[in-house]
């Protein structure tokens, strides 16, 4: 008897369970420490653009906390605004990508697929959140930074778009565990680098299908709002409005 | 004239496409390993279990290259008759790794899991042919994302782009 | 002996002047050539460092992300209106004066389009993967997406493409034989290739002419929703300033006025160059001057709708594109653009006599182009420096790499044009020759 034979036991049929990834952003706990914008670039193999690329606005950054200024000095109030690719159920972005690079996956993700991506940057445009970013040169790390590069996130070439994926390398990899346990994901079983690194937990991510969920209760609250709602694009992002108002 | 040209040229194509689709084009020229290995002879005549050397298939991304101590496990008690089994115990004294070519890779924007793939009843042969009969290991099918659909559609896995691209 | 129609000893001559650019060649045309040789090359190797360094080389940044090349493209497709709205709508509507402004006007279409062609590859962040875009069955199983307005625009601009080819073509096919019969050397079989047998039988007249009338509609069709496709690149998106229901008839009006512009231009430097001064008239500028006049109070009439409902309206978001526009950081190129496509053809074009002068009308040509390149740029960067979230704002001004490029294809127009002048005759020879003997005819009754 081969090998062969021993191997080919029947496909495991797998219940399968529905998700819609979401996130909750709670603007009273932001103190805009950028912890999290670290951490998504350690996590993310974003490529490092430098002083001079980051004076011409080109700093890619997937989350960037947003500042506003509110009065004059000295009765100053600064606002925080944590922003990142909003995830749209109706995302602006997608129907003008010619190649089908920016979709939608079943898990209401909106995804960018990079090895398709041709670069006419329509998406960039279109997204009211300039969430996109852009690659504008080949990325480089200096030596021994290349090492700390995440093997489950590729390395973008120039010319390709780029955004906030809700780190679906870690979706991917909490499914696969929750999957040979043959259970549904757990509350709290996925975090994204984001969330993980955040000290006063203003972000947190979670299940919507699961109606226990952290983020389907937070959603429900009533400081809920969605960034630029009015222009319909039913984002997975809900901010919770600050409290000291 | 033209028309000539362009069926020849089509027919060449068509030719080489073709050798390539079958594994064909693939020489044993690209098994240049420091030593010869034989899976024929592993996997085929002594019936070794392929996940007995490539330990980490069911546990992980990669399937593994066994360690030389791994290899030592029967090697130990084997003659050195050959000039490759003699190539082999050097390496063991003098404490060095075999550099094997890695053969078989996949672009860095493609994310695959033998663990999932097992785990879905798949076996090794599905993917990469029968290595017991092969003396080398050529690249068994071409791992073209069409080839993975295929297979995706067929067996109703998913189609979602981002299952398998990151 | 029968009886000669009048006019009879004048083919000749016609056929003389006419293919004469063909047949001589000079220095000056030598040099000039070598000389958008040298530009071409400048852009060729712009374009060429661009592909290996990275698209990094424009200043396009965030949320900036189209400039320059696709401020070009609109340019450049609105220039290929030229050809098929001076020759399509005026062979439908049969009007006379239109015989020695056809070819050329044709001709600059599809120079125009292939330049377009060019401007996006230039933008593509990843040009060498540009078969993508394109529908074919690939091992991939992956096909392009129709949903998105640029796929629209590949489809239209490649039937456009297509379609003035042929339309360039068929009033060609005579023309080919005459050159045939008179012109020696390697250029004597393509031509006869591209005549096709002809040899001016009854029957191949009414089949040509049948062709003709059929595709002339045809062609204008597809000339408005060509320029409509590419307005709805931006008026279909959600950028304040872009998302406009003007866009797809402004976009067409205003192509039709550079392309008008730039034929007046080609027209005047034709007639000098080639001392075709008996073919091109001063009716033949005065006609096309009283176009302009017409595009140039359309494109104004929109333009000021536009403008008007959006500071009426005073959204914040439309409003600061608009303000950027008026009196900020965008104001000198629009007021020169106002100047230069509106008010000054305004005040020119309404003197008779201006529009009887050839000189002047293409300086107001070149000027109107000028103007319409900054309108091209000016809808595309104030719009998208200005998202809804203040915090993005940016401001983009395009980098040497860039105008190296456009100057460069530019060049490779000129130089595209120049030598298809070397190929074929500039005014349409059996359409010069018909109209003269319908002038006579006319005459005598």
């Amino acid at each position: 008897m081969s090998q062969d034979n021993q191997e080919a036991h029947e496909p495991s049929k797998q219940p399968t369970w529905s998700y819609k990834w979401e996130m909750v952003v709670d603007l009273d706990r932001c103190s805009g420490c950028e912890a999290c914008v670290v951490a998504c670039h350690a996590e993310n193999n974003i490529r490092i653009s430098g002083e001079e690329e980051a004076a011409q606005g080109r700093a890619i950054n997937w989350i960037r906390i947003e500042r506003y200024w509110e009065g004059e000095y000295p009765n100053v109030k600064v606002k925080f605004l944590p922003v990142m690719c909003q995830h749209c159920d109706e995302a602006p972005c997608e129907p003008v990508c010619p190649v089908y690079a920016s979709y939608h996956t079943p898990e209401g993700l909106n995804a960018q697929v990079y090895n398709r991506c041709v670069g006419v940057r329509y998406c960039g445009n279109n997204c009211p959140y300039v969430a996109r970013q852009f690659n504008w040169f080949d990325p480089h790390w200096e030596e021994p930074l290349a090492e700390q590069l995440n093997p489950d996130v590729s390395v973008r070439s120039g010319g390709v778009m780029e955004k906030c994926t809700f780190c679906v390398q870690r979706i991917r990899r909490g499914k696969e565990t929750a999957a040979k346990e043959g259970r549904r994901v757990r509350d709290g079983d996925i975090t994204p680098a984001c969330v993980q690194s955040c000290p006063t937990s203003a972000l947190i991510f979670g299940d919507r299908n699961d109606p226990d969920s952290r983020v389907s209760h937070l959603k429900k609250s009533e400081r809920g709002f969605h960034l630029l709602e009015s222009l319909g694009t039913h984002p997975s992002v809900t901010y919770l409005r600050r409290l000291s108002e | 004239m033209g028309v000539l040209l362009a069926f020849l040229a089509g027919g060449v194509a068509m030719g080489i496409g073709a050798l390539y689709s079958t594994g064909s084009a693939d020489l044993p020229v690209q098994d240049q390993q420091p030593l010869s290995f034989s899976h024929r002879l592993h996997a085929g005549t002594l019936n070794i279990n392929c996940q007995f050397c490539h330990r980490y298939a069911t546990q992980s991304l990669v399937a593994g290259v066994p360690s030389m101590a791994l290899c030592q496990t029967c090697h130990q008690s084997i003659k050195n008759t050959t000039p490759d089994l003699q190539k082999f115990q050097t390496f063991w004294n003098q404490n060095r790794p075999i550099r094997w070519v890695r053969l078989q890779r996949l672009p860095d924007h493609v994310y695959f899991t033998h663990e999932m793939h097992l785990l879905a009843g798949l076996s090794c042969t599905s993917c990469h042919g029968k290595v017991s009969r092969m003396s080398h290991t050529p690249r068994a099918p071409s791992y073209e994302m069409g080839w993975c659909l295929t297979c995706h559609q067929q067996r109703g896995a998913s189609q979602d782009c981002w299952t398998c691209h990151k | 002996m029968t009886k000669r129609p009048v006019g009879w000893e004048e083919i000749p001559v016609i056929n003389r002047n006419l293919l004469s650019p063909l047949q001589t060649t000079t220095w000056r045309y030598f040099l000039w050539v070598g000389v958008l040789g040298c530009f071409v090359a400048a852009g060729a190797g712009a374009w060429t460092y661009q592909i290996q360094t990275g698209i990094g080389q424009t200043d396009l940044h965030p949320p900036i992300f189209w400039g320059s090349y696709i401020g070009s493209f609109v340019f450049w497709i609105g220039v290929s209106h030229s050809g098929t709205f001076i020759s399509g709508v005026l062979r439908l509507t049969n009007a006379e004066w239109r015989r020695p402004v056809t070819r050329m006007a044709e001709l600059m279409t599809i120079v125009a389009l292939i330049v377009t062609a060019l401007f996006v590859f230039y933008h593509l962040g990843r040009v060498w993967r540009f078969y993508y875009l394109i529908p074919y069955p690939n091992q991939r199983e992956l096909w392009p997406n129709f949903r998105s307005p640029l796929m629209w625009d590949a489809t239209a601009i490649f039937t456009y493409a297509t379609a003035s080819t042929i339309y360039i073509y068929l009033p060609l096919i005579p023309d080919f034989a005459l050159m045939r019969d008179r012109i020696q050397g390697w250029r004597k079989p393509i031509y006869r290739w591209l005549a096709v047998g002809w040899h001016g039988s009854q029957a191949q007249w009414q089949t040509l002419e049948t062709a003709i009338r059929i595709i002339t509609p045809l062609i204008v069709m597809v000339m408005i929703s060509v320029h409509s496709i590419v307005g709805w690149d931006f008026g279909v998106s959600l950028v304040p300033g872009w998302h406009s229901t003007i866009f797809a008839p402004y976009f067409v009006v205003g192509a039709v006025h550079s392309g008008l512009g730039m034929a007046v231009a080609g027209l005047y430097i034709l007639r000098q160059t080639y001392r075709l001064d008996g073919y091109i008239q001063e009716k033949h500028f005065e006609k096309l001057a009283q176009l302009l006049m017409v595009t140039t109070l359309v494109l104004a009439y929109l333009y000021f709708a536009e403008q008007l409902t959006v500071w009426y309206g005073n959204v914040p978001d439309h409003m600061a594109v608009q303000n950027s526009l008026l009196t900020e950081m965008y104001a000198v190129p629009f007021w020169v653009m106002v100047g230069c496509i509106y008010l000054l053809p305004l005040l020119t074009l309404v003197w008779p006599r201006f529009r009887r002068w050839p000189f002047g009308l293409m300086v107001i040509g070149l000027i109107i182009n000028v103007g319409m390149y900054i309108e091209r740029m000016l809808i595309i960067v104030p719009s998208l420096g200005h998202p809804r979230l203040s915090f993005q704002w940016s401001e983009y001004f395009p980098s040497l790499i860039e105008f190296t490029i456009m100057i460069g294809t530019l060049a490779f127009a000129l130089l595209l044009y120049s030598l298809a002048l070397k190929f074929v005759p500039a005014i349409s020879i059996w359409e010069e020759k018909a109209g003269r003997i319908h002038e006579y005819k006319t005459r005598e009754e």
